[in-house]
C-alpha cells in the first residue's frame, strides 16, 4: 500500500514536471491545479450531477449546498480580481440566448443519462468507472461537432453579452451575486429535509479547496475554469488527423481558435487542466485501499445510449457556452448572467433526465459513479 | 435487468486505458505540430505579468 502510494505520488509529480519542461511553467502549474481538482472531486466526492438530483428527488441538499458554496467563495475573490486586472484576466462571459437555453437543459438530461457533467465524466473516466469512460468518447466528439454548428444556433437569436459588473457596476455585481446565491441556498435549505440540509464537513472542505484551485486557475491562466473547450479541440484535432478539413469552419477559422488548432494541445490551459483532473481522479481512486468494484451493469441498448448521451452532452456544452464548471461555476461566480439561465435550464433539464433513466438505462444496481458526479 | 453482464474490466484497468487514450492523443498532436516552444512559454502566473491570458474558454464563440 505504501509503496504503491509512494508511486502515485511519484506519477503525480513527473506529470507536472513533464508539462514544465516540455510547455513551460505556466503548463506545469495547470497540470498541478488540475490534479488538485480531480483529487479533490474524486478523494472527497464532491459532484454536481448527484446533487442535482439528491434535493429534487431525494430533498438532500448538502451537495448543492456545498456547490453553492464554492461557488460563492470563488466569487469573492475571483470578481474583484478580474475589476484589478481586466487587461490581463478574463470571465466566462457568454450572451443568453434561445440555442443557449435550450441546449442546457439537453445538457442537463443528458448528464443524467451518463451519472457525470463535464468535470464529473472526466472524473468517472479517470476512476475507471466504464460508463464516465464511454461517455467521455461521445463527449469529445459531440463538442467537436458543436463547434462545427455553433455559428448557426447562435443566429437564431442571442442578447449581448451581460455581466452583472457591467449591469450593477464592480462592487455592486458581486453584490448582487452573493445575494443571488444566498437566495439560491436558501430554496435548497427550504427545499431539502431536516437532517439533509447541513453538509459534512468533507464537503466543506471540498467547497473550500475547489474555490481555491478555481482562484489559482483564473490567476494563473488569465481564465476560470472550464472543460468543454479542451475537450472540443482534442474532436478537432482527431477530426484534422483523419483529413477533415477542420480549419475552413467558421468557428475554427476565428484566429484564436485557429491558433488552438495548428499549436500543440500542450499550449491549451483548459487541455492542460483536464490533463491534470484525469489523472488526479484516477490518483485519488488508486489511493483508497480497494478500488471498488465495476458496478455498471448495462445491456447493449444501454451502452449504446450511453455513447449517444455522452455525444448529446458535448454538443449540448458547446452550444450552451459550457457545462456545469464552465458556464454555472465559472460563469456564476465571474458575473455573467448566462451562468445564472444556464443553471436554471439545466436543472430542469436534470429533472427530465432522472425520470429517463430506467427507460433508456436499465440497470440492475446504481452506478458508482452517481455518487461521484 | 440483472442478467446483464458486468464490465469485464476493473476500474484501475478502466482509468489506465481512458490514460492511455488521452495519451495516444497527445503524442500524436505533438507529432503533427511538434511541441511547444519553452523559450516562447507564456509567463507562469498571468495575474501580474502585465499580459492577457492567451487561452480560449468554453464561453468563447
Amino acid at each position: 500500500m505504501a509503496l504503491r502510494r509512494s508511486g502515485l505520488i511519484l506519477a503525480g509529480l513527473a506529470l507536472v514536471l513533464a508539462g514544465f519542461v516540455t510547455a513551460g511553467p505556466q503548463a506545469g502549474l495547470l497540470i498541478a491545479i488540475g490534479l488538485g481538482f480531480g483529487l479533490v472531486l474524486e478523494g472527497l466526492r464532491l459532484g454536481f450531477s448527484g446533487p442535482w438530483r439528491q434535493i429534487w428527488f431525494e430533498r438532500d441538499g448538502r451537495g448543492f449546498l456545498a456547490q453553492v458554496l464554492a461557488v460563492g467563495l470563488t466569487a469573492v475573490v475571483a470578481m474583484p480580481l478580474l475589476a484589478a486586472a481586466p487587461g490581463e484576466l478574463s470571465g466566462a462571459h457568454a450572451p443568453v440566448g434561445i440555442a443557449m437555453i435550450v441546449a442546457a437543459f439537453v445538457f442537463g438530461t443528458a448528464m443524467q443519462l451518463v451519472f457525470g457533467c463535464g468535470s464529473g465524466t472526466l472524473v468517472n473516466a479517470g476512476s475507471g468507472n466504464a460508463i464516465g469512460a464511454v461517455a467521455l468518447v461521445g463527449f469529445i466528439a459531440g463538442s467537436f461537432l458543436g463547434t462545427l454548428h455553433l455559428g448557426w444556433w447562435t443566429s437564431l437569436g442571442s442578447l449581448p453579452v451581460l455581466t452583472l459588473q457591467g449591469m450593477f457596476g464592480d462592487g455592486a455585481g458581486l453584490f448582487v451575486t452573493l445575494a443571488g446565491l444566498a437566495a439560491l441556498a436558501g430554496v435548497i435549505w427550504w427545499r431539502a429535509e431536516p437532517g439533509k440540509r447541513m453538509p459534512p464537513a468533507r464537503l466543506w472542505i471540498a467547497a473550500g479547496l475547489v474555490a481555491a484551485l478555481a482562484v489559482a486557475n483564473l490567476a494563473v491562466a488569465g481564465q476560470p475554469w472550464g472543460i468543454v473547450y479542451g475537450l472540443g479541440l482534442w474532436g478537432a484535432k482527431i477530426a484534422q488527423a483523419g483529413g477533415a478539413d477542420v480549419a475552413a469552419n467558421a468557428f475554427w477559422s476565428n484566429p484564436v481558435h485557429g491558433e488552438r488548432l495548428v499549436s500543440s494541445v500542450l499550449t491549451d490551459v483548459t487541455t492542460l487542466t483536464n490533463i491534470g483532473l484525469l489523472f488526479g481522479a484516477f490518483m485519488a481512486m488508486r489511493w483508497r485501499r480497494s478500488p471498488g468494484a465495476q458496478v455498471a451493469r448495462l445491456k447493449l441498448q444501454g451502452w449504446v445510449c450511453v455513447l449517444m448521451a455522452g455525444l448529446v452532452l458535448g454538443y449540448s456544452a458547446r452550444v450552451a457556452f459550457g457545462c456545469n464548471v464552465g458556464a454555472f461555476f465559472s460563469g456564476v461566480s465571474t458575473g455573467s448572467l448566462h451562468g445564472w439561465v444556464w443553471l436554471a435550464a439545466a436543472f430542469a433539464g436534470s429533472i427530465l433526465g432522472v425520470k429517463l433513466r430506467p427507460v433508456l438505462l436499465p440497470v440492475s444496481e446504481a452506478p458508482r459513479a452517481e455518487v461521484t458526479a | 435487468m440483472s442478467d446483464a453482464p458486468r464490465v469485464p474490466l476493473s476500474r484501475p484497468a478502466v482509468a489506465l486505458l481512458a490514460i492511455l487514450g488521452l495519451g495516444l492523443i497527445v503524442v500524436a498532436d505533438s507529432a503533427a505540430t511538434g511541441l511547444p516552444d519553452p523559450l516562447e512559454a507564456p509567463p507562469p502566473v498571468t495575474l501580474g505579468s502585465g499580459m492577457a491570458g492567451g487561452g480560449a474558454h468554453c464561453a468563447a464563440q
